[in-house]
C-alpha cells in the first residue's frame, strides 16, 4: 500500500490536521504523524487511509483512479471569454475615501469612453464566440453614461443567445431614465452598503441628507427589482469596523441574506489614505467574529444569512469544481475567462490589475480595443499561477482548498515571491481555513446549524468529520 | 539575558533531510539559531518567549514534511503530469 501525500499542520485543539492534494482531510495526533513520518503505519492505519481514499495499492487500480479524478476536479480550467467588466466612464458622484478605482469628480472631462472607444468595445465584443455573455458596468458611477449602458446591452441582445448585466452602481442619484434601465429584466444591480448606515454615512455619503437618499434608493431598488436582483457589499476597515450584529441586521432586515464582507483595498487611491498593507489580523479577528454572529443569528432566525467568501471557501473544502470566485482559485489563471476594458479602451485581465496600472506600478494591460489583445504579460503572469508545487503552499494543508492571487501580491509587496506566509492573501486564508475546520469538528449544534445550511443540505452529517487514532 | 535552548534528536533517516527542513525552519523563525549535531539539533533563542515544546514540534514538523516531500516528489510529479497532461 502506498499513501498519498499527506499534509499536516497543528489544529488549536492540539490535534493534527491531515489534508490531502485531491482535498480529503482527517484529524488525527501526533502518534500518527509519528508513524507516518517513520514509515511505521499499523494495519490500522493501512485500513483507515485504503477505506477513505488517502492510499492505493498499485498505480491505475480504482483508489489511484479516483484520486487522480478528484485531484483533478480542484483545477481550475478556464472556459471561453463569456464575461466582460466595463467601465464607460471614471467619473463618480461620490468621493469615498478608501475608492478601489481611481475615480475621478463628476464634472472631469476625459474620463468617458469616447464614441470611438464604444465602437472599437462593440466589435470586441462582436468577436467572441461563447453563445452567452455577461456584462459588468462598473466605474466611476456607470449610470452617469446610461447612453453607453444602453448601446452596449441593445448590441449584445442582438449578438448572443443569452446575456446578463450587473449595473455596480452606489444608487446615490437615480433618475427615472435609469431606474427604468436597472427594471429591464436581464439587469441586476450590485451596490454597496458599509455595514449599518451610519457607517455607510461615515465612509461614503458624509452627510445625512445624502445618506437618507442613498436608504431610500436602496429600499426602492428592492421593492421595485426583488431582492433577487438586488446585491450589496459592504466594505469594512478592519481598523474601526461596525458591531457584526448592526451589519446582519441592516442587510437581513432588508432580505439581504448573502452579505460578502470586504476588507478596504490596498489598491487604487485606498493607498494614499489608509494603511491597509498590515491589517489582516485585525481583519480575520472581525471576520471570525462576524461568522460567530452569524451563527448565533441562524440558530433561531427565521431566514438564515451567510457570510458570502466563508460559504464559497467551506464549499470549496467539501466539494471540488467550486471556482466561481475570480480571486481563489489554482491555477489562477487571467485573461482568458474574463477580462476588463478600462475607460480609455484598454484590456486588463482583472479589475485589480486594472487599478495596479493605473497608480503606475506595473503595467498589466494585456492590449486595448483599438489594436486587439496581447497576451504577453499575462502569459509571464500565468507561469507562476499555480501553487501545486509552490514551495511555501507544497507543504500546506490547505493548498487543495486555496488559490493564488498574484495580482494582489504584486499590488501590495510590488513581487510575487514574498514568502507566502508573510503575504495578507496566505494569512487571511490560513485564518479562513482555520476556523472552517474547527467549524467542521465542533459538536456545537448552533455550528452544526450553520454548516449544514451553507453546504446546502438538510443536515450536519458528522461523518464528513473522519478522525483516526 | 541567557538564551533559551532546545535539544531535539531524530533518528538517522531523517538525516538527508535535515539540510533543507534547517533551512526551512530558519525562514519561518528567523528569531531562533540551529546548531546541527550529530542526530540532534540544538534551538536556541535570546528571546524569553521561547516555548521549548512547542518549538520542537514546529522543528519535527519541518523535518517530517521535508521528508514526506521529497518521498513522494515522484508521486506528485507523476499525479499532476496524469491529471495536465504536462
Amino acid at each position: 500500500m502506498t499513501a498519498f501525500p499527506l499534509k499536516f499542520r497543528q489544529t488549536a485543539d492540539g490535534d493534527v490536521l491531515f489534508c490531502d492534494d485531491a482535498g480529503g482531510f482527517f484529524k488525527s495526533d501526533d502518534a500518527f504523524l509519528s508513524r507516518y513520518a517513520h514509515d511505521q503505519f499499523t494495519a490500522d492505519d493501512d485500513a483507515f487511509l485504503l477505506r477513505n481514499g488517502h492510499a492505493f495499492e498499485e498505480v491505475g487500480d480504482l483508489a489511484y483512479s479516483g484520486f487522480e479524478y478528484r485531484f483533478a476536479s480542484r483545477l481550475y480550467a478556464p472556459g471561453p471569454l463569456d464575461y466582460i467588466i466595463l467601465v464607460p466612464t471614471l467619473r463618480c458622484n461620490l468621493a469615498c475615501g478608501y475608492c478601489q478605482v481611481s475615480r475621478v469628480n463628476e464634472n472631469t472631462p476625459g474620463f468617458d469612453w469616447s464614441n470611438q472607444t464604444l465602437e472599437a468595445v462593440l466589435s470586441f465584443l462582436g468577436t467572441i464566440t461563447a453563445p452567452k455573455i455577461k456584462i459588468e458596468f462598473q466605474g466611476g458611477e456607470p449610470t452617469l453614461r446610461l447612453d453607453i449602458l444602453s448601446t452596449v446591452r441593445d448590441f449584445c441582445r442582438s449578438r448572443f443567445e443569452r446575456c446578463e448585466f450587473v449595473v455596480c452602481t452606489n444608487l446615490q442619484d437615480v433618475s427615472d431614465e435609469v431606474w427604468s434601465f436597472l427594471s429591464l429584466t436581464d439587469v441586476y444591480v450590485s451596490t454597496s452598503l458599509d455595514g449599518d448606515v451610519s457607517t455607510h454615512e461615515l465612509q461614503r455619503t458624509f452627510k445625512s441628507a445624502r445618506t437618507a437618499q442613498f436608504v431610500e434608493n436602496l429600499d426602492a431598488a428592492i421593492a421595485r427589482l426583488g431582492n433577487g436582483k438586488v446585491s450589496a457589499l459592504p466594505t469594512i476597515d478592519p481598523r474601526r469596523p461596525p458591531e457584526p450584529k448592526s451589519v446582519i441586521e441592516a442587510y437581513t432586515s432588508r432580505g439581504m441574506n448573502s452579505i460578502y464582507l470586504r476588507p478596504v483595498n490596498y489598491q487604487g487611491f485606498a493607498r494614499k489614505r489608509y494603511d491597509a498593507r498590515a491589517s489582516s489580523s485585525a481583519w480575520n479577528a472581525y471576520h471570525s467574529s462576524f461568522i460567530d454572529e452569524l451563527v448565533e443569528f441562524n440558530f433561531t432566525a427565521e431566514v438564515p444569512a451567510e457570510e458570502y467568501y466563508f460559504v464559497h471557501c467551506l464549499r470549496r473544502i467539501l466539494r471540488a469544481g467550486h471556482n466561481g470566485h475570480v480571486d481563489l482559485r489554482n491555477p489562477n489563471i487571467v485573461g482568458h475567462g474574463y477580462v476588463v476594458i478600462d475607460h480609455d479602451g484598454k484590456i486588463y485581465p482583472t479589475d485589480e490589475a486594472r487599478m495596479v496600472s493605473r497608480v503606475g506600478q506595473f503595467d498589466l494591460s494585456m492590449g486595448d480595443v483599438f489594436t486587439g489583445m496581447s497576451m504577453a504579460t499575462v502569459d509571464a503572469l500565468n507561469e507562476e499561477a499555480a501553487n501545486n508545487f509552490h514551495p511555501d503552499c507544497v507543504h500546506c494543508t490547505y493548498q487543495a482548498y486555496c488559490g493564488i492571487d498574484l495580482v494582489d501580491d504584486l499590488s501590495r509587496y510590488g513581487r510575487i515571491d514574498l514568502p507566502k506566509d508573510q503575504t495578507d492573501f496566505c494569512q487571511r486564508h490560513l485564518a479562513l481555513f482555520d476556523k472552517i475546520f474547527a467549524m467542521i469538528y465542533s459538536d456545537d449544534p448552533k455550528i452544526r446549524k450553520s454548516l449544514a445550511i451553507w453546504a446546502g443540505v438538510p443536515s450536519f452529517d458528522a461523518s464528513i468529520a473522519r478522525c483516526h487514532q | 539575558m541567557q538564551p533559551n535552548s532546545n535539544r531535539v534528536e531524530f533518528p538517522s533517516q531523517f538525516a538527508p533531510h535535515l539540510s533543507d527542513a534547517v533551512v526551512r525552519f530558519r525562514y519561518l523563525n528567523p528569531g531562533i539559531q540551529v546548531k546541527i549535531g550529530d542526530g540532534f539539533v540544538l534551538l536556541s533563542s535570546t528571546g524569553a518567549d521561547l516555548m521549548s515544546n512547542d518549538l520542537e514540534r514546529q522543528f519535527l514538523f519541518c523535518l517530517y514534511r521535508q521528508k514526506v516531500y521529497a518521498e513522494t516528489l515522484t508521486l506528485r510529479a507523476t499525479l499532476i503530469a496524469g491529471v495536465t497532461g504536462v
